[in-house]
This record gives C-alpha cells, sequence and structure tokens, in this order.
C-alpha cells in the first residue's frame, strides 16, 4: 500500500494577464507514482508545480489529493526547488528541521536521521555556505524528506549540477522515493533525466497534455539500454515537434 | 625579497605611529613648538593620570558614555521600529517613508539652537540629538536590509509552514541582520559626532564639556585629553560592534575568510 497522495487535477486555468499559461489542464497522478513533466520553457510546467505547491492559485479547475481538496493536505507536500534554498544563518542540521514542530531532542534526531539518509550525517554542523551544489541539494532533500511527504514536487532541483552529480542525485532519489513510496512530481527540461526517474513522463505544450509517455523499463534504469533510448527518442522528437502532429496517434499505449 | 612573517609585519605597522609620538615629543621638548599649540605626550598622559586620580577624568567619561547609550537606545530603537514595519509593510512604506526622508534632509546638529531653547542645557537635549542622528543610519539599514532578504528563502519559509514570528525569527531577522549591523557601526560613528558638538556647546559634564573648560584656563594637555578620550571611546565602540558582527554573522562567508 503506498503511501503517497492520489492527485487529481480537473480542468486546470491559469493565465496571467492576457497570456494563458494552463488552459483545462486535466491530469491523474496515482498514489506513489513518480511523473516526470518536460516541455519548453514557458509551457507552463513550473506554474503547474506551484499550483501543487499552493504557492499559486488557479482561476479555475479543482485539485484534489484523495479526494479532497488538496488545499487540506498543506503539510503532506513538501517542494525542492530549482536551487537549494537553505537559510545561510542555520547550520545544516538546523535547516533540516526547519518547520519541524515538537521537542528539541526529538527534532534534532529526526534531522539527523534525515541526514543520514542523503548521507551527508557528517555535514550536520557545517554552515550551507561550506557545502557544495550537490551536497546543498541533498540537504534539501533531507529537508522535504523530513517532513514524511506524501506528495513530493521537484523544480528541476538538479539543473544546476554538473552531469556527474546528477546522476548521483537520480540515484539518491529514486532510493528515496521507493523507501517512503511517496507520489512525485517533477519537473525537467532534461528528457533523459525524466525518463530515467519516471513512471509516466508528461509532455505538456501550450498548457495541456500533448504526450502521455509511460516509462515500463525496469529500475535502476541503464541510459545505455536500446528501449531507454528509444523512449527518449521519443519524447524528445515530440518535444521538438518533429513527426506527425496528431496527439491520438502519439498517445503511448501503456 | 624575504617575506615578513606575520609577527614582523604587526611590528611593522606600529612603527609611523611610534616615530610620530616620539618626534612629537623631541619637538615639544626642544622647545621647537609651543607647549600652548600642542603639549607633549608626555604631559597629556600626566594630564590624564591627574584628572584620573582626582576621578574627575571617570565622571566625565561617565557622563558622556550614558548619554551616548541612551540616546543611541531611543533613537536606535525607535530606528529599528520603523525600520522594520515600513520594510514588511507596503502600507506603513507609503504612510512614513517619505515624510521620514524629508526630516533626514535635516542636519540634526543645524537644530541645535532649537534644542537649546527647548530643553535647556540640561541632559534631555543632548540625548534627543544623539537619538536623531542615531536614528536614520538605523532606520534606513534595517529598512533595506528587510527588502534584500531573498523572496526564495521567505516563500521557501512559508511552504515549510513558517508563519508569522517564527518566519520572522528564522528568515526575515538574520536575513536583515548584516545590514543592521552596518547600520549600527555608522551610529555609534554618529553618536560620538553629535556629542562632541552637542557638549562643547552647551553641558555642565561630559568629556566635551572637560575640553571647554580647559580651553578657558589654557590646559591645552586637557584639551588635547579630551579630543584622545573621544577617540578611544569611538574606537571603543566600534570594536564591540565588530565582535557583534563576529558572533552573528559567522555564516557569512565573507566573514570566514576574514
Amino acid at each position: 500500500m503506498s503511501n503517497g497522495l492520489d492527485i487529481r487535477l480537473a480542468d486546470i486555468r491559469r493565465h496571467f494577464g492576457a497570456r494563458v499559461v494552463l488552459d483545462g489542464f486535466t491530469a491523474h497522478f496515482a498514489a506513489g507514482e513518480f511523473v516526470a513533466i518536460v516541455g519548453r520553457s514557458g509551457c507552463g510546467k513550473s506554474t503547474l508545480l506551484r499550483l501543487l505547491a499552493g504557492l499559486d492559485a488557479a482561476q479555475g479547475g479543482r485539485l484534489e489529493a484523495d479526494a479532497a481538496p488538496l488545499a487540506d493536505s498543506r503539510e503532506d507536500v513538501r517542494i525542492m526547488y530549482q536551487d537549494a534554498r537553505l537559510l545561510p544563518w542555520r547550520k545544516v542540521a538546523e535547516n533540516v528541521a526547519l518547520g519541524l514542530q515538537g521537542e528539541r531532542g526529538r527534532i534534532r534526531a529526526l534531522a539527523l536521521d534525515a541526514l543520514d539518509r542523503v548521507g551527508l550525517a557528517d555535514r550536520a554542523e557545517e554552515w550551507p555556505g561550506n557545502l557544495s551544489g550537490g551536497q546543498r541539494q541533498r540537504v534539501a532533500l533531507a529537508r522535504a524528506l523530513v517532513h514524511r511527504p506524501r506528495l513530493l514536487l521537484l523544480d528541476e532541483p538538479l539543473g544546476a549540477l554538473d552531469a556527474l552529480t546528477r546522476i548521483e542525485m537520480h540515484r539518491l532519489i529514486e532510493r528515496v522515493w521507493s523507501e517512503h513510496q511517496f507520489t512525485a512530481v517533477l519537473v525537467t527540461h532534461d528528457v533523459g533525466e525524466a525518463v530515467a526517474l519516471a513512471d509516466r513522463v508528461l509532455l505538456v505544450e501550450d498548457g495541456r497534455i500533448a504526450l502521455d509517455q509511460r516509462v515500463d523499463l525496469p529500475r535502476p534504469r541503464d541510459r545505455g539500454d536500446t528501449a531507454f533510448a528509444r523512449l527518449e527518442g521519443r519524447v524528445l522528437h515530440r518535444l521538438l515537434g518533429d513527426g506527425a502532429a496528431d496527439r491520438e496517434d502519439l498517445r503511448a499505449v501503456a | 625579497m624575504k617575506k615578513l612573517s606575520l609577527h614582523g609585519r604587526g611590528v611593522l605597522s606600529w612603527l609611523v605611529p611610534v616615530f610620530v609620538i616620539v618626534a612629537w615629543q623631541v619637538v615639544v621638548q626642544a622647545g621647537w613648538l609651543s607647549t600652548r599649540i600642542l603639549p607633549a605626550p608626555s604631559a597629556v598622559l600626566a594630564a590624564g593620570w591627574n584628572l584620573l586620580a582626582s576621578g574627575e577624568l571617570v565622571e566625565h567619561i561617565g557622563a558622556s558614555t550614558a548619554r551616548a547609550a541612551v540616546g543611541f537606545a531611543i533613537g536606535g530603537g525607535i530606528g529599528f521600529f520603523f525600520g522594520l514595519i515600513n520594510g514588511s509593510n507596503r502600507l506603513a512604506e507609503d504612510l512614513f517613508d517619505t515624510t521620514l526622508q524629508m526630516v533626514r534632509n535635516v542636519p540634526h546638529l543645524a537644530l541645535i539652537p532649537l534644542v537649546i531653547l527647548w530643553f535647556g542645557i540640561g541632559e534631555e537635549g543632548k540625548i534627543f540629538l544623539v537619538a536623531l542622528g542615531v536614528f536614520f543610519p538605523i532606520y534606513l539599514n534595517t529598512f533595506h536590509g528587510i527588502r534584500s532578504v531573498p523572496a526564495d528563502l521567505i516563500e521557501m519559509g512559508r511552504s515549510y509552514g513558517l508563519k508569522g514570528g517564527e518566519l520572522f525569527r528564522e528568515v526575515v531577522l538574520p536575513g536583515a541582520l548584516p545590514n543592521i549591523l552596518v547600520g549600527v557601526r555608522y551610529a555609534l560613528g554618529f553618536t560620538w559626532l553629535t556629542l562632541i558638538v552637542a557638549e562643547t556647546i552647551s553641558a555642565t559634564s561630559g568629556i566635551g564639556y572637560m575640553a571647554m573648560s580647559a580651553r578657558e584656563f589654557l590646559q591645552t594637555d586637557v584639551v588635547v585629553l579630551a579630543i584622545l578620550m573621544y577617540a578611544a571611546l569611538g574606537k571603543f565602540a566600534d570594536l564591540a560592534a565588530r565582535a557583534l558582527e563576529r558572533r552573528w554573522l559567522r555564516w557569512n562567508t565573507a566573514f570566514l575568510a576574514a
């Protein structure tokens, strides 16, 4: 039984002035599913994530979690940003413990445990300023995990990292996802990353789902694998706009 | 060229000041410079010792320090308060900031005649002037500090469930602190500057008063001593502020590197 939230988005609308970003966006993320959302810049994928995080409000439509309004589940939703957004004036362990309520000793134990999960238990007393970019993102991941989220939102969290660190982070995210069994929504512009991590890759274009591609490759996934490459190629082709235009034709059969 | 050790460099940097003092002593002792214009360092030292022994020096320093502290606390407190509310609330900014910026353009020392009319030469007038001088650096830097806290971090704090007082304590205040402390250092400079002027014009105690009464009796050594006292107190206040910065801004890599 999955610990994740079952998310339904129905007919979501969001426009900024005259610019329509999301126009009747509808999707379903099953509990415990890992969904990646890819698309060109400005396609609405980040807006979608901000709506899910409650950082922005839709102008129409419904966001539901387990058949109740998503807004009731704020405590179960955590987000990892593009930049780690650690408080530079708090030690690593204090950053992880941010927003936890309760007795000091218990909070600290939880924070150290979360740091241990991301392999940074020995850096608990450092200032964030002394960590590398990859380490900072791992701390940010620990900070999200410590709240036992049932929906984890990932807003291009690895965009600024070097290739090797990214692959390490992929493994780490995959591991904690399979351990904690939360629902994960990853926004990324890297199709390879999406195919490596997700159960489903959604390609968003003009505020709608243009392609819903299931990824049934066994984990951990091998990027050198031909099936991997074929899937990555398919999404990429669609993203770049070559190939047939009809959406229904391209909807992959699971 | 051989590099000097850290110790060697420390010694080197004191070479010029020591030379100047020795030269000053020699020039005065040799009679090339009238003691009326500048007494010898030894004479200043002796005057300091005498005043210390009579308890007068401690009394004057105490009076000046008390004025500085009270004025700083009042002006700094009000400046901090307005910086906080104007920095975090647009309505408050619209309501108060323009007025405060207009008042800022009045040099506070220009108010001295008015202040004497209002308060006479009592303590209130001097404390009022110090508070006024301290207000603006604290206000401006607190305001700017709060505004410069990254919106990203505030959003992050909110999405991690921080609200109101907690958000302020964890994110806003620490983020504004580097700027606030810059304001504190400026304000300390203004404190002593204001006191120097205010005490030389109207006072019955304090270092400025000591200097002015010494001038009437042509005690140049005491006048020089008073000037040095102001310098020492200013330096001491600045060191205290830097110590606060070191302690509160340890996280700042710029401070780690320094």
